[in-house]
């Protein structure tokens, strides 16, 4: 992406944006993370942390990327100084860590690409499939480094691509989506499925777990916290609308979410009782591993077999979730060379470098599921660390300050109030030390395994991974404060506004 | 399918799909009127 280079109209930018978000976070995570934590009771705090933490950290990400003309470690030196460098640091670092795996979900999503247009898919079935797959460690890396080239390419070659591309491939996922769950919901059985997924059993919202899944989820899935919007702003003119935009993007990205919810639970529900020796579809849907790991893997081809044109249909299907995952890949490329370039490398090496860096650190998730899901569970709730370091970083600015200097002045198409700043000043941070809070206790009272740093989901593994991250960029802030900003001292809040 | 199950779906998809159009539909009318 040249630097002159921009965004040629609202609808390409939000196209772009909402194919940055919307992914195999809807698709993949989704349906999973929402059947793992009950259905019902997911979708509350899924929605309360779409309005009180992903939209507000996405205005604030729109804002601090057009204002400093640079990427996460430049917009935290130059909205608090430079001694913040190490929180941008952070932000980068957690979204190349979930780049690493996401190269791997996007690899498997070309896999089924090819299956689709050869017929193998639909001949094996989703699970055989899946299973012949898994059993093939050569051809996981090879989709993987499938996935991570192409993504590579197209960041190599810029904006243009990203938006033209995606002003097809998105409206045409939408109306895939919308056939799929249409069809899911008139399969027999589909009922209890809707049931599942919209029925909430209010008691377990006092489980810290589904409301750090909410978060988590949420902030996965819109793309909030990872600086990959703040990137793309860089892209944008100053007078372009914030928080409309910003609005239109996370309702775009949970409406997605909501249909492929929909077209993959329902479809368990419906299909599960004839495959012999099933466990009963809610069962099926609370299992963890592998199982669940593939859950729209598996069942998504059932799905569109039961469809008329169930092969074209898939196809086009696979085409355009490749087409989304593709576009929520290049954002964290984008995002990662960003960096690379603002230290001064060149453009073409810092994406080389980048993808290079992409292929290689994500072999250990192409060759193990365990260690995948071990990464998705750290860095996914990593988002929420990462969210609140812009609030903090706002916070040191001046909420006020940050809305009337950075947020207002843009062609705001929807008013931003006061409602801002307390959103900023007190319920993003209470958002994350309530939970870092309730996380700690819980884990320390009932879950024995909580310190062990090699267990999947333990509080440990992410204490630790965070801890060394923390403190390699906080031993290395000058360094990489001088590499991104020179010479520079002090926040400069003027520019762009 | 159970009376709670209905409302709930009703207002989760009204939500967000209804936001998810207006906030389109109304993008739509700004940049049209502004001539873009």
């Amino acid at each position: 992406m040249k630097t002159q280079e921009q965004f040629t109209s609202r609808f390409g930018l939000l196209v772009a944006a909402i194919g940055m978000a919307v992914g195999t976070g809807n698709i993949w995570r989704f349906p999973r993370v929402a059947a793992q934590n009950g259905g019902g009771e997911f979708l509350i705090p899924w929605l309360v942390f779409l309005l009180l933490w992903s939209i507000p950290l996405l205005m604030v990400e729109t804002a601090m990327g057009r204002q400093a003309q640079k990427g996460a470690v430049g917009a935290f030196g130059r909205l608090v100084g430079r001694n913040a460098s190490w929180m941008g640091s952070f932000v980068g670092f957690c979204s190349m860590a979930i780049m690493f795996y996401y190269a791997v979900i996007a690899g498997w999503c070309f896999k089924y690409l090819f299956g689709a247009l050869t017929g193998k898919v639909l001949e094996q079935g989703g699970r055989e499939f899946w299973e012949a797959f898994q059993a093939s460690p050569s051809e996981s890396v090879f989709f993987h480094l499938v996935a991570i080239s192409c993504a590579g390419a197209i960041v190599y070659r810029g904006v243009a691509g990203i938006e033209r591309v995606c002003k097809v491939m998105i409206p045409l996922l939408f109306l895939l989506l919308v056939a799929g769950a249409v069809r899911a919901v008139t399969l027999p059985g589909a009922i209890g499925g809707l049931n599942f997924l919209f029925n909430p059993d209010l008691s377990a919202l006092l489980d810290y777990r589904i409301w750090l899944e909410g978060l988590t989820q949420s902030a996965w899935s819109t793309g909030a916290g990872y600086g990959l919007l703040l990137t793309y702003s860089i892209y944008t003119s100053h007078r372009d609308d914030i928080v409309m935009n910003s609005l239109t993007i996370g309702f775009g990205n949970n409406a997605a979410s909501l249909l492929a919810g929909i077209m993959v639970i329902c479809s368990v529900f419906a299909l599960a009782p004839s495959n012999p020796g099933s466990p009963p579809a809610e069962e099926l849907l609370q299992l963890g591993g592998p199982g669940n790991t593939a859950l729209s893997f598996l069942w998504i081809p059932e799905l569109f077999q039961q469809m008329p044109f169930g092969q074209l249909s898939l196809v086009l299907f696979f085409l355009a979730l490749v087409v989304a995952a593709i576009s929520s890949l290049v954002a964290m490329i984008e995002m990662s060379s960003r960096l690379f370039v603002d230290a001064g490398l060149s453009r073409g090496r810092a994406v080389l470098f980048v993808t290079l860096g992409g292929f290689l650190f994500g072999l250990p998730a192409s060759l193990s599921t365990d260690f995948l899901v071990n990464q998705d569970n750290v860095w996914g709730i990593g988002l929420m660390v990462s969210g609140f370091l812009f609030a903090v970083a706002v916070n040191r600015f001046g909420a006020a300050r940050f809305r009337r200097e950075l947020i207002e002045p843009a062609r705001n198409d929807l008013p931003i109030g006061r409602w801002f700043d307390v959103l900023l000043r007190w319920v993003v941070p209470a958002q994350f030390l309530i939970l870092i809070t309730w996380w700690l206790y819980q884990a320390a009272i009932s879950e024995p395994d909580w310190w062990n740093p090699f267990a999947s989901f333990s509080l440990g593994t992410c204490l630790l991974q965070w801890g060394v991250a923390f403190f390699i960029f906080w031993l290395l802030n000058d360094r990489i404060a001088t590499a991104t900003l020179g010479a520079e001292t002090a926040p400069d809040p003027s520019r762009g506004s | 399918m159970d009376a709670g199950a209905i409302v709930m779906m009703l207002f989760v998809l009204g939500f967000i799909w209804g936001g998810f159009g207006l906030l389109l539909w109304r993008s739509a009318r700004i940049d049209r009127d502004r001539g873009e």
